[in-house]
């Protein structure tokens, strides 16, 4: 006999109620509350450990004082200079990969999609690494106070075209072909490396160094200029995403009964696929490519709270950025003072995570 | 009313709608009878706005729908698709509101919801997933979002609506095929119009108050069933052997010659 297992779910409903059907099965629904409260503490004390950890370890009471002001020179240059930002981006990221793969999975109603799967990572990663090794050389005439933006507006233009071209390729009779679009996700991804390679082949020694954690990202490589405007961008986006959680839900429908359901479906669709460009776009440009974020946060999300996006997208988010916070700290702990990039400690989570997946999944890929 | 106006329709370079002219009266249920292929559900589909006619258009109350906001349009009809997917674990109750205006307030909304799931007959499964039902019960827990849907934009709207309904008998037992036809039945009491789409000759003979036989993408006859339904013209639509059969109670019995 099966069990399923939900916490919560309906609007109305906050009281703990469970249901015994005649066959034995049980949902069980009440609040998010303690879900919510128990992932925000965990965020809260990874955020305080990505302060306090690292090659200088710092106590807990002196990141609290050194926050509020009361700090020594070299506890506020490592706080306020390198790890505030650094937590700042993870956050970034986290949101921007959750909230992304967890509306790319819903508006195709598939588990499989991921930015980095159908190639929106790749796309901003492309626009990064042209902007590192050629735009120098075009990029000199344009006025300095533009210059911070060149790498996060040529991730977003990458991370754009790929998706309107990947959602173009793939739709197909008012709907969208998830097979047809992961196909060209794996398409992408292969011209993307093609060009990256180019890149990394014609760079000098400098822009190799600027190049090496596009393979695999890192929160720490880019400049306080780049890593606070993506962070800002990435965020700004938030509400953009929020907002559909409705849409979201009809989607699971699929486009023509979502229609009937009183869903502006194309519209719907270009608002998600804008969002995720805008904000992978922006983490991509400060981070590189973090992959399986998108992939893991959203699909445990799911499992713990059920079918509502309402609840999907802040949890997908609150597990997306103490995923990017303990892989940080990972991979800054591994082996001090060396610091391998994170997408590896990702790649080590979401790879069996996405075969395991595959294999859960087996003939629903072609929906 | 909802009505069609010189629609035609090619689908995969076949023609799927030829001129079709049509009017349906709200307070009515009508009924889209004919051979596989014929056009039924590409004609709800264009009457609902979610196909695009290549030439002619659909009207609802004198407006094209496809000048209709999807929104707007989610007020003043509700459609029960042929083949309603959802792989997400909705509880019946869960997807029985989904489809209801985000104005409503929930208390309005959980009341038109759990009328719904009563009228469809699903009250012991409302907590349930609607991954565990058999494909009748889910088929009923569609209905019950079509029919809060309707419900809640006349609620919204101020007038009743149109429930446009592909083949929503196809996969019940008797007992829960009268159970959905009484619900349509009772919608069009309240003032709305109903649609149905369905095989089932003898439903569509008691229970429409008109049909329109359709084939090869034209309605080949348009009226009240006791006008209509004669056994050369099924015969000729169906191309098959037909018999029609009044029983003692009044009830039609209608259907092909198996001997």
């Amino acid at each position: 006999m099966k069990t399923i297992r939900r916490w919560g779910g309906f609007r109305e409903r906050n009281d703990v109620a469970q249901a015994v059907n005649p066959d034995g099965l049980t949902v069980r629904r009440g609040s998010h509350r303690l879900t919510f409260l128990a992932l925000a503490a965990v965020l809260v004390g990874l955020g305080l450990a990505a302060l306090a950890l690292g090659p200088v370890a710092i106590s807990p009471d002196r990141v609290i004082a050194t926050l509020f002001g009361a700090g020594d020179g070299v506890e506020s240059a490592i706080i306020l200079q390198i790890r505030l930002p650094r937590l700042l981006l993870g956050i970034a990221v986290g949101t921007a990969l959750a909230l992304a793969g967890a509306s790319l999975q819903g508006v195709l109603r598939n588990p499989l999609a991921d930015p980095g799967l159908i190639g929106v990572s790749a796309g901003a990663t492309v626009g990064a690494v042209l902007v590192i090794v050629v735009g120098e050389r075009f990029g000199a005439g344009l006025p300095d106070a533009l210059r911070p933006w060149l790498l996060p507006g040529a991730a977003f233009l990458g991370a754009g075209v790929v998706i309107a071209f990947v959602f173009a390729l793939a739709r197909r009779g008012g709907e969208t072909s998830v097979a047809t679009l992961i196909l060209a996700g794996v398409a992408v991804n292969t011209v993307a490396g093609a060009i990256v390679g180019v890149m990394v082949y014609i760079s000098d020694d400098q822009q190799l160094r600027d190049l090496t954690f596009w393979t695999l990202g890192a929160l720490s490589a880019s400049s306080l200029q780049t890593t606070l405007i993506a962070s800002a961008i990435a965020l700004l986006t938030v509400p953009a995403f929020i907002r559909g959680t409705r849409a979201l839900d009809l989607f699971q429908l699929g486009e023509r009964a979502a229609f009937h359901s009183g869903l502006n479906v194309e519209r719907a669709k270009v608002v998600v696929a804008l969002a995720t460009a805008v904000s992978v776009g922006a983490v991509t440009a400060a981070a590189g490519p973090i992959g399986f974020i998108g992939l893991v946060a959203p699909h445990l999300a799911r499992m713990i709270v059920g079918p509502s996006h309402a609840f999907i997208l802040p949890t997908a988010v609150m597990l997306g950025v103490a995923l990017i916070l303990a892989a940080d700290l990972a991979v800054r702990l591994a082996v001090p003072p060396a610091e391998p990039p994170i997408g590896l400690a990702t790649s080590i989570i979401g790879g069996p995570f996405f075969l395991w997946l595959l294999i859960r999944n087996r003939g629903r890929l072609h929906a | 009313m909802l009505e069609a106006r010189n629609i035609g329709l090619t689908l995969g370079g076949r023609p799927a709608l030829t001129d079709v002219d049509l009017s349906l009266s709200s307070g009515e249920i009508t009924a889209f009878v004919g051979p596989n292929g014929a056009g039924k559900s590409s004609l709800l589909n264009c009457l609902a706005g979610s196909l695009r006619p290549d030439r002619g258009s659909a009207f609802l109350d004198g407006a094209p729908v496809l000048n209709i906001g999807a929104e707007e349009l989610a007020r003043r009809r509700a459609v029960l698709e042929q083949e309603p997917v959802s792989q997400a674990p909705f509880t019946v109750a869960e997807l029985a509101e989904l489809s209801t205006p985000i104005d409503v307030s929930p208390v309005d909304a959980s009341r038109l919801r759990h009328n719904a799931i009563v009228a469809v007959g699903l009250s012991d499964l409302s907590d349930r997933s609607i991954l565990t039902l058999s494909g009748g019960e889910r088929h009923r827990a569609h209905m019950a979002r079509a029919l809060t849907q309707l419900a809640a934009g006349e609620l919204t709207s101020g007038t009743p609506g149109w429930l446009l309904l592909d083949e929503p008998t196809s996969s019940l037992d008797p007992r829960h095929q009268l159970t959905i036809l009484t619900a349509a039945k009772r919608a069009t009491i309240a003032g709305s119009g109903v649609l149905i789409v369905s095989h089932d000759l003898t439903l569509a003979a008691n229970m429409a108050d008109r049909i329109a036989l359709m084939r090869d993408g034209r309605v080949v006859a348009f009226g009240a069933p006791s006008e209509i339904l004669t056994e050369s013209v099924l015969e000729d639509v169906y191309e098959t052997k037909m018999q029609i059969n009044r029983l003692a109670q009044g009830d039609w019995a209608v259907g092909p010659c198996y001997s």
